[in-house]
């Protein structure tokens, strides 16, 4: 928790090279042939995406493992610092998803399987920190968050698979496809720089916020030595 | 794997004498599901007449869903007020055992719950929807899915006091599979255009793979639940 100034000082820093690199990527990337100007925002969802879904949902997963070997409230502030920045990053998605569907599908919304699979995912981040506002401190309570963490990782490979599985008018994997790569190698470059950068940055927040909260419980922990001594 | 069926079935002969002492517990959903189903057929009016299959598909799984999420939110109130949960947690029964005796008993509601349901929706729909046997296939696998996820939701937030809102927080997107699964296929048995056979290579076959995910994931992370109390 000492470096917090070199951390914070590092995601702001890369949070101004995202920015940067997003205007970079608006101006330089070549326009599709079918959709024109609007696919760029792709430099913005996909990143999201990837977070929410992969760099978050491994943290979450490592944190709800230890959190069962380890009970202990460090811990849980690890894991709960992973799901609130998961959720911040699935409103995203779902945010520019929304944005990009309005002028390609015509609509903001529609009841397609990975959109309502990303906004079941939203809301059962949203559950599990409800339910981890409710509990009161204690082994259990990390047991208990642990385990509802996993059963939030097994919803994210429903999540990826629900394309393949579910009808859908959501794009096929273009990056990751199984007959190999269709997408231009300059688009492909900037995405992958974009997603990086996003990555760093939610990493950033995330040992950010887990500290915060570690201190909180630090503080919380002094309040009621103090309280008991005073009693 | 005999000593945890023997402990199971004695743990289930456990639960159905709570049950006969507490009938409400097993009546009050079947009746809420068939007043939903009522409700649901009152609104959808002529509309009905439209998509009959359709409209009996959504109707009787969102009664027995709707029905369900509300009994499986108390799931564990009558162990905890009879004391079993300490004195189970405190014996040598295995989690396995219990969580067995436990969804095994939800699976008999939720059985009576949809069985219910579906006659009720016949009734009412006598020349619009004829009723095949292969749908009563589809029934039990539902149940099994729904009845895994709500044990151990229900054991996961018997510790919270919002349980009430945080239960069909969770449960409805975890089910959603499940749900979808079991709607497209019994549209597919009603409509004639697939046959259970066929339907195994799809969304049967996906919901007996959501079945056996959810059924083993519940059972593993139960035992986690009932680890005994540590100060952290």
């Amino acid at each position: 928790m000492k470096y917090w100034k070199w951390v914070f000082a590092s995601t702001l820093g890369i949070l101004v090279i995202n920015i940067g690199w997003w205007c970079y990527a608006l101006v330089t990337a070549p326009v599709d042939a079918q959709q024109g100007m609007v696919y760029k925002i792709i430099y913005a969802h996909v990143p999201c995406a990837f977070i929410a879904l992969g760099v978050m949902g491994v943290a979450l997963l490592v944190t709800s493992g230890a959190g069962l070997l380890r009970p202990t409230q460090n811990t849980l502030a690890w894991q709960r610092a992973s799901v609130e920045v998961g959720l911040l990053f699935t409103v995203l998605t779902l945010i520019t998803g929304s944005i990009w569907g309005r002028p390609t599908w015509g609509t903001w919304w529609t009841w397609d399987a990975r959109l309502t699979t990303t906004l079941l995912l939203a809301i059962l981040q949203f559950a599990y920190l409800l339910m981890h506002a409710s509990l009161e401190k204690s082994t259990r309570s990390v047991r208990i968050c642990s385990i509802l963490g996993f059963v939030i990782c097994i919803d994210i490979p429903i999540i990826y698979k629900s394309v393949s599985w579910w009808r859908s008018l959501h794009q096929p994997a273009a990056i990751i496809a199984e007959r190999g790569r269709n997408m231009d190698p300059e688009m492909l470059r900037l995405l992958v720089v974009a997603t990086l950068l996003l990555s760093l940055l939610g990493i950033g927040l995330w040992i950010l916020r887990a500290w915060n909260l570690q201190l909180a419980n630090k503080v919380d922990e002094h309040l009621l030595e103090q309280i008991a001594q005073r009693g | 794997m005999t000593r945890i069926l023997h402990e199971a079935w004695t743990l289930f002969c456990f639960y159905g004498q709570l049950q006969r002492r507490r009938p409400v517990v097993f009546l009050a959903p079947l009746l809420f599901a068939l007043s939903i189903q009522v409700l649901l057929f009152f609104a959808s009016g002529d509309l009905r007449g439209l998509r009959p299959v359709e409209y009996f598909v959504a109707q009787t799984w969102l009664s027995i869903f709707l029905s369900l999420q509300l009994s499986f939110i108390d799931a564990f109130k009558a162990d905890r007020e009879d004391q079993a949960f300490e004195l189970l947690r405190l014996s040598l029964t295995s989690t396995e055992a219990w969580f067995v005796a436990k969804t095994a008993q939800t699976i008999i509601l939720a059985l009576a719950v949809g069985g219910a349901t579906v006659f009720l929706a016949t009734l009412m729909t006598p020349s619009e929807v004829e009723v095949k046997a292969s749908l009563f296939w589809i029934l039990p696998l539902g149940c099994i899915g729904l009845s895994s996820v709500g044990v151990l939701l229900a054991s996961l937030t018997d510790h919270s006091d919002h349980r009430t809102f945080i239960f069909p927080l969770l449960y409805l997107p975890l089910t959603t599979p499940v749900l979808l699964a079991c709607c497209q296929s019994s549209l597919a048995v009603l409509s004639g255009t697939q046959t259970i056979e066929n339907l195994l290579g799809s969304w049967l076959g996906m919901l007996i793979i959501f079945d056996s995910i959810y059924f083993v994931v519940a059972a593993v992370l139960f035992a986690e639940l009932l680890k005994p109390e540590a100060s952290s």
